[in-house]
């Protein structure tokens, strides 16, 4: 039988079974011969590659990059703590008004190195010191005489700075190599860190300096940076020197914006909108009265009731809205480390000058929320007859002049190491208003997951 | 590809091409015939009747009549089967271009051996000739009035198949393990497939939370319209699935169309749900502190130590203040036609179903459409279309993990209620709308929140077969699975005050599209090699892409009376999520079939993937299986008459499952950045990748057998498994000071599954009166981390830590998420005053005076429990009078693990401290005080508790309505159903209900934290055929 000779319908199935065969044939074909690469090729939109960022041109991205990841690690955003809070909250600038375990621990000075919360904050810190350590690199390839060298180096210096004031002894600072393997560090002693942070604001001030008057913001941030560290080694008078030229109405902040979460202002975000943290008056027998004092410098209100749904609320109109900026230096702080050298040295007149220039050209907020700026109460008269009473007022007018900066708990720390005070008497003690007792933790541990660092076994101590 | 495959598809092609003998060879015919029941002589209906190694098939209507047209001429071997009835083959003489009438008797069995199953290359193949165990649900057989959702069906029906309920949420997930976790940091759910083609499968499906309850893309699949799932347990049986199968494959077919007159089938059902929890008071002791000051909080701990004197104890339940439940329920209605003739059959459904749940806001509704037709084109070749539709809109309430939640902030209030009576007027201040709830609101004013997820999901596939010569069949299959997803939440203006975000209203509105497609190629060249030796080859090739695309926006300070993005007026922020990745495949199996008892396969894949690494090219998967039906051959004793079956077989094989898209890549996020008071554009780290990635192996070696006793009135499916995953992808925690992300991926670990699986189905009674029916499942299954590996240096990795307070570790030596705190090793009431204190025990308060130590806890963590059960077993009796009365029921029993009651210890022992236990020692035990004051020092030991349960899962009567009865309604057949689901729960566990999950469907993380626990359904179902 011929195919003409075929029924209509029979023709028309044997036309549509060779265009079967034909269909797999075609299929089969195609499968053998395609380019199977060109199949599992995607492209990947929504990330950076490393390729993408190389050359002079991503430079100001590059800058973009340290500064907002030292904003999220100082200050936090709306998804996580930063330096300031976490160090307020473990002294007595800040306690918990909510129910997170992760936080009370930290405010009942009992941090387990198993907690979650401490984890990422640590992360945060870390990732702003290797970013500005990697965006300071490509500046000196590419830039090396830019005020935004010097800016960057002195980022890196103030998140060395944070780790050895808030952290055990023993942090170590690891890499993450171009070719993808990670070169681990050794855990840094808190010296051996303010040293490496010393030499980064050293590094900073020769940039800026022959950058002249252009970098002066730039020149002035890295002096604060340097005397700052040199007053944690208790070298007061190398440090009095080191702020010496900066003027008094110096600030540098770190900006946040309402644009995305995490640009935000993680204290006012932490405090008034999630209302975790609120501020105490002398918490745990030791603490400043910071409600009491009513100071402009750190003012606070009631907004309602914490998270907890039991403690007050109350907060500061330092930090008013997501946008509110964060001190990172300002003059005010060079003169109170000039004041602490003159303490140091014995010369009570310059001392109690150097605290009301501090006082005179510190920054004031106003009493509540909208208000305006309230003026500075007036000058301290004399200072106090003994040397305890120096010490703590001078304690007292850094605590209030830099309120939520990540200094006090350094403070605290140094009040222990520099000024042979116990711990029991500067820190938080007594009976824990959750339940059970403040512990005795003066830093915070070094997170548990940074034992993924062979070279890491745990801190090297636990002391201030 | 290599110089052999290509050879293969040559010859494969040449052979295909060989049309004159095509035409010649693939001569059809027709067969058809009649199915009836042995005992009772009445006509069959739904019996498959399937021509094995094709596709072609049909099923039996009302009146037990088959017919199976382009039947090659040849002498096939013909199936009939109906799971609850012995399978019975026929080979039988197909005349070219003529009729066989073929007529099948089936008798009532509890053995399902010849029973036909869908291979991975498409394939049917009966169950004697596959080494593995492979289950079958038959939805026909099931009552479905008794489930609520796609994930009720698979719950409690095969052994070795896990469905864990997060909770009673409408629209809420469950947790499917098939065998255990097998996955470190990768995804521990099933492969879904729907007619051939790959579909998401994602347990856990949403992008605006809710507190812990999310979706499941699972349960868009209306359990209606499926005909039967298979359930293929592990890399033994899925090798050929590739790189996605490790985790076992859900295979689903839907219903076609018989040929005949059409049928149309009617569903209606209407019900009622409601929770049947009695929720526990809030507590706090008022009292005065040792310097007369007033406290609100004098709990038993702050007693113990004297700092405080008990006044009073103060009690209010904001659950009962305003009462946020109320009864639920379900309505579903659907119609389906089928029919056809020799060209063609057609299904054709829809189905709409509304669910309310418990809250006022917790609703959900889908319609299913569904569109099925298969085509004879020519004598060799078919095709078969497949498309289902759905369209879904859930309203999630919040609930869990938030203080907005509904229980939530009820179990976490306050002890006074500051209205209408305000008898604590200083304690409640200005509040006057709280009723104690925490939030500060009361549920019903929550409500405005609107939260949503709208779900328009298309599945289709076009299946064809193409049969060129008599031992030659070709199936291809491609198909896609497109599902549009709208997440949404509304959050009005005024209307929450918790706090000034939530006060100033936003709108959230996140569209994603997520599509799998599918292409399947495959060839088949059956052999008798001798009269007694069959052979069976396979080739194929098979194509996947899974793409994500999703759009994130939101915006803030709503305009009342608007609910879109358009009448927001601040903090607006973008986003968008784009992932693709694909995976080409090859494989080629081999069977060897010897005088139909014995069976032998062996078969391998290999697998690109765009996840893996760069440095990474393909993986290989082997697989072995031999399958020997020793019952049948003559040299078994026939002293052993009972046996009328035994089986034994076993199987090897490998699977994997892919890194995730981006894992294997270093990437910087774009981020935005406050420069100067300029927002600027910036990056930060985002991945640190590992150009080495590859897949995690499993592999898995089974064995078992299959008895059929006193003539198969009684059967036991056997199987004891050993699974081992190699390469196993671990998120290895970075160590923070790299700065880089969180974690990495690296092949560094291995879990090793154990287990044994036991299914028992017995046909009791089997009298024309009365029909007593048994089936039973019983799985053991033992999972544990064998090595979490080393990194670089040889230095073990560290434990992981995951859960509510870190209490789960992943740890070597012990299960997947296991829970690890410090016990409780003694207490005592070493003074008898009837209170267990801590004080002067080691690390906790001194107290002079005061007692000794009366509680010690361990001083390291230890191994508390496993989060998922060890040992489930299942009983389902179901007894049938005079053919139309049917009463089942289905007891559920899951034991062998624990659940973290984190509601209790939240209750208990955190800032709100308002549980019975914390403030009055009269109503609590010492154990109670015991584990509040645990918690205290540090350990939630005390929380972690038996979870062991049994429930009464399903009870159902089903009248079947007389031919007489039901003619009256003028249907063929009419069934009546009432059911109800979640009658009764026997534990210890001292929660609500411990089957929940806050974290919903999550990977190990489990807790009752703040859940709806399970409801209790109660529906009627009627079913009637025209």
């Amino acid at each position: 039988m011929t195919e003409l000779n075929l029924p209509r319908r029979a023709r028309v199935a044997r036309r549509v079974s060779r265009l079967g065969a034909a269909g797999v044939v075609i299929a089969l074909a195609t499968v053998a011969g395609c380019n199977t690469d060109k199949l599992l090729k995607v492209t990947d939109i929504d990330v950076v590659s490393p390729e993408a960022l190389a050359g002079k041109s991503v430079l100001p991205s590059a800058l973009a990059a340290a500064i907002g990841d030292f904003a999220v690690a100082y200050a936090g955003s709306n998804g996580s703590e930063g330096q300031a809070q976490i160090s307020g909250l473990m002294v007595d600038e800040l306690f918990n008004a909510e129910s997170f375990p992760t936080r009370i621990e930290v405010d009942q000075r009992n941090t387990n190195p198993v907690n979650g919360t401490m984890l990422t904050i640590f992360r945060d810190v870390a990732r702003a010191r290797a970013t500005s350590d990697a965006v300071s690199g490509r500046f000196k390839e590419f830039d090396a005489t830019s005020r935004s060298y010097a800016e960057v180096l002195a980022l890196a210096g103030f998140s060395r700075v944070l780790m050895a004031e808030n952290y055990c002894s023993g942090v170590p600072l690891s890499l993450s190599n171009a070719d993808g393997s990670f070169t681990y560090g050794t855990p840094q002693t808190t010296v051996q860190l303010l040293n490496e942070a010393g030499a980064k604001f050293d590094s900073a001030i020769t940039i800026a300096t022959a950058g002249g008057t252009g970098a002066s913001s730039q020149l002035n941030l890295a002096r604060i940076g340097k005397g700052r560290a040199l007053l944690d080694l208790g070298r007061f008078a190398d440090a009095a020197a080191a702020v010496a030229a900066v003027p008094s109405d110096f600030r540098y902040v770190i900006f946040h914006s309402e644009n995305s979460g995490r640009q935000n202002n993680g204290i006012f975000s932490f405090a008034q909108l999630q209302r975790r943290f609120a501020i105490p008056d002398r918490e745990g027998v030791n603490g400043l009265p910071f409600r009491s004092l009513s100071d402009p410098r750190a003012p606070t209100y009631r907004a309602g009731i914490g998270f907890d749904a039991i403690s007050p609320l109350i907060v500061t109109t330092k930090y008013a809205s997501r946008a509110a900026s964060t001190p990172l230096a300002e003059g005010s702080e060079a003169r109170l480390i000039e004041a602490e050298a003159a303490l140091q040295a014995g010369n009570t007149a310059l001392y109690l000058q150097k605290l009301n220039d501090a006082r005179a050209s510190a920054v004031t907020y106003p009493a509540t929320p909208g208000g305006t700026n309230a003026a500075m109460p007036a000058p301290i008269a004399a200072a106090p007859a003994t040397r305890d009473g120096q010490v703590d007022l001078l304690f007292q007018e850094r605590g209030l002049t830099m309120f939520l900066t990540s200094h006090r708990l350094g403070d605290l720390r140094r009040l222990v190491r520099q000024y042979g005070r116990d711990q029991a008497q500067v820190f938080p003690v007594g009976p824990y208003f959750k339940g059970g007792v403040y512990g005795d933790d003066v830093n915070f541990p070094v997170p548990f997951e940074e034992r993924n660092n062979p070279e890491f076994k745990g801190c090297l101590d636990r002391k201030a | 590809m290599s110089r052999g495959f290509r050879r293969i598809l040559a010859s494969l092609i040449a052979l295909a091409l060989s049309s004159p003998a095509a035409a010649q060879t693939a001569a059809t015919g027709i067969i058809t015939g009649r199915v009836t029941d042995r005992q009772s002589q009445r006509p069959l209906e739904a019996v498959q009747v399937r021509v094995t190694g094709t596709q072609r098939g049909g099923l039996t209507d009302a009146s037990g009549v088959y017919r199976i047209a382009g039947v090659p001429v040849g002498s096939p071997v013909i199936v009939a089967q109906r799971i609850g009835y012995a399978p019975i083959s026929r080979t039988v003489a197909v005349p070219a271009n003529g009729t066989v009438t073929v007529d099948f008797v089936l008798a009532i069995s509890a053995t399902q051996l010849d029973q036909v199953i869908i291979t991975a290359t498409g394939e049917t193949q009966r169950k004697r000739e596959t080494g593995n165990s492979i289950s079958s649900i038959d939805t026909s057989t099931l009552t479905l009035a008794a489930t609520t959702n796609f994930s009720s069906v698979l719950a409690a029906r095969a052994p070795g198949v896990s469905v864990v309920n997060s909770g009673g949420t409408t629209g809420g997930s469950s947790r499917i393990r098939i065998r255990g976790s097998n996955s470190i940091s990768l995804s521990n759910d099933p492969l879904l497939i729907i007619d051939g083609v790959r579909i998401d499968n994602s347990a856990s499906s949403n992008s605006i939370g809710v507190g812990g309850q999310s979706p499941s893309r699972f349960n868009d699949i209306n359990p209606d319209e499926i005909e039967n799932i298979e359930i293929i347990k592990g890399p033994a049986a899925a090798a050929l699935y590739g790189t996605a199968a490790s985790n076992g494959v859900i295979q689903i077919t839907t219903k076609k169309g018989r040929a005949g007159q059409t049928r149309w089938d009617f569903v209606g059902e209407s019900g009622t749900s409601k929770d049947i929890n009695t929720y526990p008071k809030n507590y706090l002791a008022f009292g005065k502190t040792t310097s007369g000051a007033f406290t609100r909080n004098c709990n038993i701990d702050l007693q113990a130590r004297r700092l405080c004197t008990v006044d009073s104890v103060v009690v209010n339940s904001p659950l009962a203040n305003a009462n946020p439940f109320r009864n639920g329920g379900r309505r579903q209605i659907g119609l389906s036609a089928s029919g056809g003739g020799d060209a063609a059959t057609y299904f054709l459904s829809g189905e709409y179903s509304h669910e309310q749940g418990v809250y006022d806001i917790n609703q959900s509704q889908q319609l299913n459409l569904r569109t099925n037709i298969r085509s004879q084109l020519t004598k060799t070749l078919d095709a078969a279309v497949s498309v289902g539709y759905v369209n879904s809109d859930l309203r999630l309430p919040q609930n869990d993990n938030n203080l907005l939640g509904i229980l939530s902030a009820g179990l976490l209030g306050t002890a006074y209620d500051c209205s209408p009576k305000r008898s604590y007027p200083t304690l409640c201040g200005s509040d006057t709308t709280s009723r104690g709830y925490v939030s500060g609101q009361i549920p019903q004013d929550i409500y405005a929140i609107d939260t949503r997820q709208q779900v328009q999901r298309f599945i289709g596939s076009v299946t064809s077969n193409f049969q060129p010569l008599r031992w030659l069949s070709f199936t291809g299959t491609v198909g896609a699975d497109v599902d549009n997803r709208f997440d949404f939440q509304t959050i009005p203006p005024e209307k929450i005050f918790l706090s000034g975000p939530l006060r100033e209203g936003s709108r959230t509105a996140n569209r994603a599209v997520i599509s799998v497609y599918t292409t399947n190629l495959n060839g088949t060249g059956t052999f008798d090699v001798t009269p007694t030796l069959r052979s069976t080859t396979s080739v194929g090739g098979q194509y996947n892409q899974e793409l994500f695309r999703r759009t994130d926006a939101f915006g803030a300070k709503l305009l009342g009376g608007t609910a879109s993005l358009a009448g927001t007026n601040a903090r607006f922020a973008v986003n968008e999520v784009n992932t693709d990745v694909r995976t080409i495949g090859y494989y080629g199996r081999q069977q060897l079939g010897w005088r139909d008892k014995v069976f032998v396969t062996g078969a391998v894949r290999t697998d690109r993937n765009s996840a893996f690494g760069q440095n990474f090219s393909n993986i290989l998967y082997p697989s072995f299986s031999a399958s020997w039906v020793i019952g049948e051959e003559s040299f078994f004793p026939k002293s052993l008459s009972f046996v009328s079956l035994l089986r034994l077989r076993s199987a090897y094989g490998v699977s994997g499952q892919r890194p995730g898209f981006r894992a294997a890549d270093f990437f910087y996020n774009p981020v935005a950045v406050s420069v100067a008071g300029v927002d600027v554009p910036g990056f930060t780290i985002g991945g640190p990748g590992n150009a080495g990635l590859r897949p995690e192996k499993s592999g898995e070696l089974e064995g078992g057998f299959d008895l059929g006793l006193f003539q198969d009135r009684l059967s036991l499916e056997y199987s004891r498994y050993t699974k081992k995953t190699t390469d196993a992808l671990v998120q290895v925690v970075l160590a923070p000071s790299l700065g880089l992300g969180d974690s990495r991926f690296q092949n560094l670990g291995q879990v090793t599954n154990r287990g044994d699986e036991l299914a028992l189905r017995a046909a009791i009674i089997n009298t024309r009166a009365i029909k007593f029916d048994l089936s039973s499942n019983f799985s053991y299954t033992k999972n544990v981390l064998d090595d979490l590996g080393r990194d670089s240096q040889g230095n073990p990795i560290p434990p992981i830590f995951q859960g509510f307070s870190s209490t789960q570790i992943i740890r070597n030596g012990l299960p997947l998420g296991a829970y690890w705190q410090r016990p409780i090793k003694s207490f005592q009431d070493i003074n008898g005053d009837g209170v267990i204190s801590r004080v002067n025990c080691p690390g906790q308060p001194v107290l002079a005076g005061g007692p000794a130590c009366e509680i010690t806890v361990g001083d390291t963590s230890e191994f508390l429990g496993t989060p998922f059960p060890t040992r489930e077993i299942t009983v389902s009796p179901s007894l049938t009078l005079f053919e139309n009365f049917r009463v089942s029921a289905l007891f559920d029993h899951r034991g062998g693990h624990k659940l973290q009651n984190f509601t209790r210890s939240f209750r208990c022992q955190s800032g709100f401290q308002n549980c019975a236990d914390a403030a009055d020692r009269t109503l609590s035990t010492f154990q109670d005080q015991a584990n509040i004051l645990a918690a205290l020092m540090g350990t939630q030991g005390g929380f972690i508790e038996d979870a062991t349960f049994t429930k009464l899962r399903e009870v159902a009567l089903t009248i079947t309505a007389p031919k007489s009865v039901a003619s009256r309604l003028r249907a063929g057949a009419a069934t009546f159903t009432v059911a109800g689901r979640n009658l009764k729960t026997w534990t210890k566990y001292s929660g609500f209900d411990p089957e929940v999950n806050a974290i919903g469907a999550g990977n190990f993380n489990s807790s009752d934290f703040l859940t709806q626990p399970n409801i209790r359904y109660i529906t009627a179902r009627l079913n009637l055929t025209f």
